[in-house]
């Protein structure tokens, strides 16, 4: 397809033509060239241009990079630590004059800029107190090219650095590293001497078996010491990171534990026992005593603990605790023992010594009479035997009674000693001297001075064969009604030694064995009269030369009383056989006792109806009317309290407020409370005299004389109250009047607290119990109108009459409100008159 | 469009019809610009597209044919004058993967005021390339010519699908797919 010119014959149109294709050809090809020229040309001028601003620039930045560099260098340069910049291939970029002092390179920093670090590797290496691991550890770092910083390192000129390495990348491209070397000898040496210190005293407590734990405030355990993972059974490693609580601490120790946290939260240490679980699984018993630490900002960063095994001494607490329990219980059998005891011996001496006393009334020959004093002599003996183990145990167990009565206190010791001169040979003199101040009568439990006086006596004469026994009483001091009375006993017996004095008063300790044997009795006389002395607020005091004699002397305050009093005491019984009394009921199961009791009444004269039990007594009572019951307390079928209860709620009844006394066999004075709270009006302990029970009906036809006269020494009880059932009901036993008043006023809100729980809560089947229980109560006091209105309730109650209740309530609530205050005023009233 | 394009074509006319035929289609396209082109100037693309119908007339041959024909050796001219800039020991494939994200914003430092048709590679692995154009200069037919041209110059066989996905032959998709 090419065309070839046709060169051998071309015609002259056809070369024309040739030729002006050439014009336009040269012409193209000038314009082209041209055109090409001024194209380059504005392209070289561009060049020109853009490189002349490229060099400019170039020019901004190099200085800009120098100002930097220059910036840079002198800030380096003033760094308070050696630095050294490094490119990839260790050759010095950058480092400072405080570099080359470290390292006591002696050149200027400037000059050492492009050198290659290898070359001063070895020089600076030696510097290091370990130079191999310095080499190691610096090669190990550049190959790891990871930022390290506060490596500590030492150098053998002691000085100890802070080396951070880190490396520097651009575009990820690792271009060289920084050393910095920051001096911290003196940090350094201050923080391992605290270390130090710390430890050490850490060492001192671990030694101590105290075990050591740090844990973070979320209790993330930071460091267990190794007596604390040897207590626990856990190894260090395994403990740390643990959760504290978690893992050692018992369920039912974690509420505990949280406010053991706010304590300590608020900066406050903390001891306290608690149990952790080892190991093993086993519990052991730790007393904490945890405290907060806190970081240099002064925030609490976790607490430590220090722990103490106490399982062995909660173990010991625990064995003491049973051991006590025991020993406890071992008591409370004691004294039910004892109390046992009073009932089943007391019985048979009482009946013993009582029907020797009625033996006496036969008519009996003579050798008969001496056989019979023999018999009373021996049960004389047993009882005070007897009474001497059951004071003790009465003193011991806070119960002594304190029965005092106005007494002349000189003719009655007087008459005491008397008693002794009839019962010793004439060997022994006995001799009272007596102050000649103490003129006047003391109010005293005479019992009980007896028992002093006759103890102490009866003990001088048990030890001395010939001389004299002396009895002195002195007035030490007086002041206002108070006098303070010594007292003193001396013999010419034999004596005792220096060292048995310490214990003679202790129970159950005598002179010496030997004396035991020889002279007999308890060893519990001296150990009462201490006991009796110290119920004076006396003490008692023994001095005593061995052959010569002892002499026991004790001090005793009574209050004074110079008024004179009509003595009872002295009456011989057949003068004062009260009239009044002709009917009595026996309620009694022991048919000794029976005989005992039917025995004196045979004698006084006195009809009576003997019941064998409670139940007997109630049927009794119902047909016939008595001027007194004689009630035991412990009998088949009912006892004496409920048979007593019966008798006082019966209405109606004739006998309802009989006089009743208690005769228990228990000389505990919780018997006699529960006697009198029962209802009954008096209490006698088996066994007792005649003259005891003539005694009390004694007191009881006096009270009944007293307040039918009215006359001033009787308690008037106030008009607003029930007088006429108050007065037949205490009979002139006001301070019983008293007690029930008292224990009314105990107990009456609790009790209408419940009435009126009851009523709101609509329950009125325990609203009517209630009602029955608590109706004898308020007549008791005064209050016949509220018995009524409760008795009112009760047969509401009774027949379902859900209205009638809902408005005999309030009604009875309105009706206490606006009395009951009476029953405190008379109460006052009473313990004022009993009080004068 | 870069002078280049024209100097190549009318030289390629020259040396296998004569100046003659240059010359004729020159005059009968009537190019507004100037009829002198230079490798170093830039000119408006419907001058090539006149020089292309004028050449088609000429010789007989569709616009489509020349343009392949044209772009086939064109990439030869590239290949023995710029063979500094292509990168040693990759393939075909490699090369045309990177017209678009390395050629292309080169050429545009060079020359900002170029106008570049664009390529989207829809897939690319050992055997097979599938690629896409998209220019309003509907120069498909240019770009297979350069396609073919560049397996030649690796020395590469392949076979090549084009589809216009269009009408106006806008877009064109391109599937190369090596022989074995």
């Amino acid at each position: 397809m090419m065309m070839q010119p046709q060169l051998d014959s071309p015609s002259v149109e056809e070369l024309n033509l040739q030729i002006e294709i050439l014009k336009r050809r040269v012409a193209r090809e000038r314009a082209a060239r041209s055109s090409a020229e001024l194209l380059l040309e504005q392209k070289s001028l561009e060049l020109y241009k853009s490189n002349r601003d490229l060099m400019r620039l170039n020019e901004t930045l190099e200085w800009r990079v120098s100002e930097r560099t220059n910036t840079l260098s002198s800030l380096i340069q003033s760094f308070h630590a050696g630095i050294l910049l490094e490119d990839e291939h260790r050759n010095i970029i950058l480092t400072n004059e405080l570099f080359l002092t470290q390292f006591n390179i002696d050149e200027d920093p400037a000059n050492l800029v492009g050198m290659n670090c290898s070359s001063f590797l070895t020089d600076v290496a030696s510097l290091f107190e370990d130079s191999e691991s310095f080499k190691v550890r610096v090669d190990e770092l550049q190959r790891n090219q990871e930022k390290v910083v506060n490596e500590i390192v030492k150098m053998k000129n002691g000085r100890v650095f802070s080396r951070d390495y880190v490396p520097t990348f651009v575009d990820d491209k690792y271009v060289g590293h920084l050393w910095k070397y920051r001096d911290i000898t003196e940090n350094y040496t201050t923080e391992q001497r605290i270390k130090y210190s710390e430890e050490k005293y850490r060492g001192i407590i671990e030694n101590m078996e105290l075990g050591l734990l740090e844990v973070d405030t979320d209790h993330r355990i930071i460091r267990a010491y190794d007596r604390f993972c040897e207590m626990t059974g856990y190894s260090s490693e395994e403990l740390k990171g643990q959760n504290a609580l978690e893992l050692l601490l018992p369920e039912e120790y974690q509420g505990a534990m949280t406010e053991q946290d706010k304590k300590r939260a608020s900066g406050k240490q903390g001891i306290y026992e608690i149990e952790l679980k080892r190991k093993s699984g086993e519990r052991m018993w730790v007393l904490i005593s945890g405290a907060p630490f806190y970081n240099s900002e002064g925030n609490i960063d976790g607490s430590i603990g220090i722990h103490y095994d106490i399982t062995d001494r909660k173990r010991l607490e625990a064995e003491l605790r049973q051991a006590r329990e025991i020993a406890e219980k071992a008591r409370m059998a004691e004294k039910e023992f004892l109390a046992n005891m009073s009932h089943e011996i007391r019985n048979p001496i009482n009946a013993i010594a009582g029907l020797t006393n009625l033996f006496y009334d036969t008519n009996l020959k003579p050798d008969q009479l001496e056989l019979l004093d023999n018999i009373k002599y021996s049960a004389d003996i047993l009882l005070g035997l007897l009474s001497d183990i059951l004071d003790i145990s009465k003193i011991e167990s806070g119960k002594m009674e304190l029965n005092e009565k106005q007494l002349p206190l000189a003719a009655s010791v007087k008459a005491l000693v008397q008693t002794y001169k009839f019962r010793n040979n004439n060997q022994v003199k006995f001799n009272v001297t007596i102050d000649p101040k103490i003129d006047f009568d003391v109010v005293a439990d005479q019992t009980i001075l007896n028992q002093i006086l006759l103890n102490l006596i009866g003990n001088a004469a048990k030890f001395t064969e010939a001389g004299e026994i002396c009895t002195t009483l002195e007035l030490i001091e007086e002041i206002g009604n108070h006098v303070n009375i010594r007292f003193s006993v001396r013999d010419t017996g034999i004596g005792i030694d220096e060292d048995q004095l310490q214990t003679i008063f202790e129970s159950f300790k005598q002179g010496s064995k030997q004396t035991k044997l020889r002279y007999g009795g308890t060893g519990l006389g001296l150990s009462i009269v201490k006991r009796l002395v110290n119920m004076y607020k006396g003490d008692i005091h023994v001095t005593s030369e061995v052959g010569k004699g002892s002499e026991f002397s004790f001090n005793m305050i009574f209050v004074k009383r110079t008024e004179q009093q009509k003595i009872t005491d002295q009456r011989i019984y057949s003068e004062m056989l009260p009239d009044s009394i002709n009917h009595v009921l026996i309620v009694e199961d022991n048919k000794i006792n029976q005989q005992y009791l039917i025995g004196l009444l045979n004698k006084w004269e006195i009809t009576y109806d003997l019941a064998n039990h409670g139940g007997e007594a109630v049927e009794l009572i119902k047909s016939n009317t008595y001027d007194l019951i004689l009630m035991d307390i412990r009998m088949p079928v009912m006892d004496g309290y409920e048979t007593t209860i019966r008798i006082r709620s019966m209405e109606h009844n004739t006998n309802q407020n009989i006089p009743i006394i208690a005769l228990t066999a228990s000389a505990l004075v919780d018997e006699k409370e529960k006697a009198i709270s029962a209802g009954m009006n008096h209490h006698l302990s088996k066994p007792f005299s005649p003259e005891q029970l003539l005694n009390i009906f004694e007191q009881l036809t006096e009270s009944d004389a007293n307040s039918s006269l009215g006359g001033h020494s009787t308690f008037q009880f106030s008009n607003e109250l029930d007088i006429q059932y108050l007065d037949s009901f205490y009979m002139g036993d006001f301070e019983r009047a008293h007690l029930m008043f008292q224990i009314f006023l105990d107990n009456i809100n609790s009790e209408l607290d419940k009435l009126k729980q009851h009523f709101d809560s609509e329950n009125w089947s325990e609203l009517v119990t209630l009602a029955h229980r608590i109706k004898p109560n308020f007549v008791m006091v005064g209050l016949g109108k509220l018995t009524d209105q409760m008795l009112e309730i009760e047969q509401a109650g009774k027949r379902s009459d859900i209205n009638s209740i809902r408005q005999l309530v309030p009604a009875f609530i309105k009706e206490f409100e606006a009395t009951h205050q009476l029953v405190a005023n008379e109460r006052a009233r009473l313990s004022e008159w009993l009080s004068n | 469009m870069r002078g280049i394009v024209f100097t190549e074509l009318l030289e390629l006319v020259e040396n296998k019809f004569g100046y003659e035929t240059v010359d004729k289609v020159l005059q009968k396209a009537k190019p507004i610009t100037s009829d002198a082109y230079t490798s170093v100037g830039s000119y408006p693309h419907r001058e090539l597209v006149s020089i292309l119908v004028e050449l088609s007339q000429e010789l007989d041959m569709s616009i489509g044919d020349l343009m392949e024909l044209y772009g086939h050796h064109l990439f030869g001219v590239f290949g023995q004058r710029y063979s500094s800039l292509f990168i040693p020991g990759i393939d075909a494939f490699t090369f045309l993967a990177s017209v678009e994200d390395h050629i292309h914003p080169e050429v545009l430092k060079l020359y900002p005021d170029a106008e570049l048709p664009k390529f989207d590679i829809e897939s690319k692995d050992h055997s097979e390339l599938i690629m896409v154009y998209h220019s309003k200069r509907k120069m498909g037919d240019f770009a297979l010519g350069l396609i073919k041209g560049c397996l030649e110059y690796f020395d590469e066989q392949a076979d090549i699908l084009m589809e216009k996905l269009n009408d106006d032959a806008t877009t064109v998709r391109f599937t190369i797919r090596r022989r074995a």
